[in-house]
């Protein structure tokens, strides 16, 4: 189990944001508290740092408890800054008037008269895409994690440009394989590119995100909101 | 799957590694987890995440994981990670990996805000409350 569990962690540090888990193997020794059951690894790190009295039993985290105050959903952040990476820019962006969103969108909502692009794949009942699971967004992650597991703050996906709007810069970063945005842009047959040229499909999504694809026989060039209990754009003109 | 364990390790930032067998892995309705220490005495309790599907591998984002130790409960103030649950009856492999999840497994890593590392592997054996 311990081979699997080393060889799992590993794996999960390539294919999401969580590379420095691979890095700490193979320290140990100590720590207080502890749990029954439990055995600590061959001591190496110095002795910690003061902490509150740990009891005896179940896991030893007492030094993520009481951490300093926050709210139980974190800031959210509009531009998340990353760097690092290699960027794919070479163009100014345009300056673009985002029409308002529609309301509850994607949550039950209505599109009102606004134009449904139906998913080429999916129809019929919320959240069908995701075999009925309701999907709800994580705020610890751009776009709420519908586009891939970037955090915010980590240098986890290259920027696929960016879209200024109302003295507010949107950036966009590159769809991971395999997560629903990806899933998104396969039934559309769309093609992610770099924001910021003009008669490019712009989809907003959660918190702030958006992406740019080229125009394709499915979807003309436009600015859309996603749906996400659908998996399916609307067009905000 | 009365008898199913799992692996926890909990590595801190100061480089200190406890490692737990025989943690238990209960499944909360379709997104939520809750994982037992061996002892009984803690559990950490994932119940809001983002989740989708991989193929038919469940990845989720947790952002809330709660800590309940000792007949108190306490936020864990989350950074990021992943959960991957193969619900199925048959292995599944890992997106992106040559690792594959056992059928009724789980594979999560969490980051927490101070920097705290917590890995767990191992069966589901408690079915969707």
């Amino acid at each position: 189990m311990r081979l699997l569990a080393i060889g799992l962690a590993t794996a999960i540090s390539l294919s999401a944001p969580l590379a420095a888990l691979a890095q700490h193997r193979g320290g140990g020794g100590g720590g207080g508290g502890g749990g029954g059951g439990s055995h600590a690894a061959p001591a190496r790190a110095s002795a910690p740092q003061a902490r509150p009295a740990a009891q005896p039993g179940g896991f030893d985290l007492h030094e993520d408890v009481g951490a300093p105050s926050r709210p139980a959903t974190p800031a959210r952040v509009n531009v998340p800054v990353r760097s690092n990476r290699p960027v794919n820019v070479t163009h100014a962006p345009t300056t673009a008037t985002r029409p308002a969103l529609i309301g509850n969108l994607g949550y039950g909502g209505q599109a009102g008269n606004h134009r449904v692009v139906q998913n080429p794949r999916y129809h019929g009942a919320d959240w069908g895409w995701n075999r009925g699971v309701r999907w709800n967004p994580a705020p610890n992650y751009w776009g709420g994690g519908f586009w891939g597991p970037f955090a915010f703050g980590a240098v986890a996906a290259a920027l696929f440009g960016s879209i200024y709007y109302d003295d507010e810069t949107l950036s966009s970063y590159q769809v991971e394989p395999d997560s629903p945005g990806a899933q998104l842009l396969e039934n559309y047959q769309l093609t992610q590119v770099s924001c910021g040229p003009p008669d490019l499909v712009v989809i907003f999504g959660i918190d702030n995100s958006v992406i740019c694809a080229e125009p394709n026989d499915l979807v003309a060039a436009g600015e859309y909101q996603l749906d996400p209990s659908q998996l399916s754009i609307v067009s905000l003109e | 799957m009365a008898d199913a364990r799992g692996t926890a390790e909990v590595t801190k930032s100061s480089g200190v590694v406890k490692i737990y067998d025989g943690v238990r892995i209960h499944m909360l309705g379709d997104t939520g987890l809750r994982i037992t220490s061996p002892d009984g005495r803690g559990s950490l309790t994932i119940a809001h995440a983002a989740c989708s599907f991989a193929g038919e591998l469940r990845r989720c984002l947790p952002y809330r994981v709660m800590l309940d130790q000792h007949g108190v409960k306490h936020l864990i103030d989350l950074e990021r990670g992943t959960l991957y649950l193969n619900i199925t009856g048959g292995p599944l492999q890992l997106p992106h990996s040559s690792t594959q999840v056992p059928p009724h497994s789980i594979v999560l890593a969490l980051k927490t805000e101070r920097g705290t590392l917590i890995s767990v592997t191992g069966q589901i054996d408690g079915a969707p409350q």
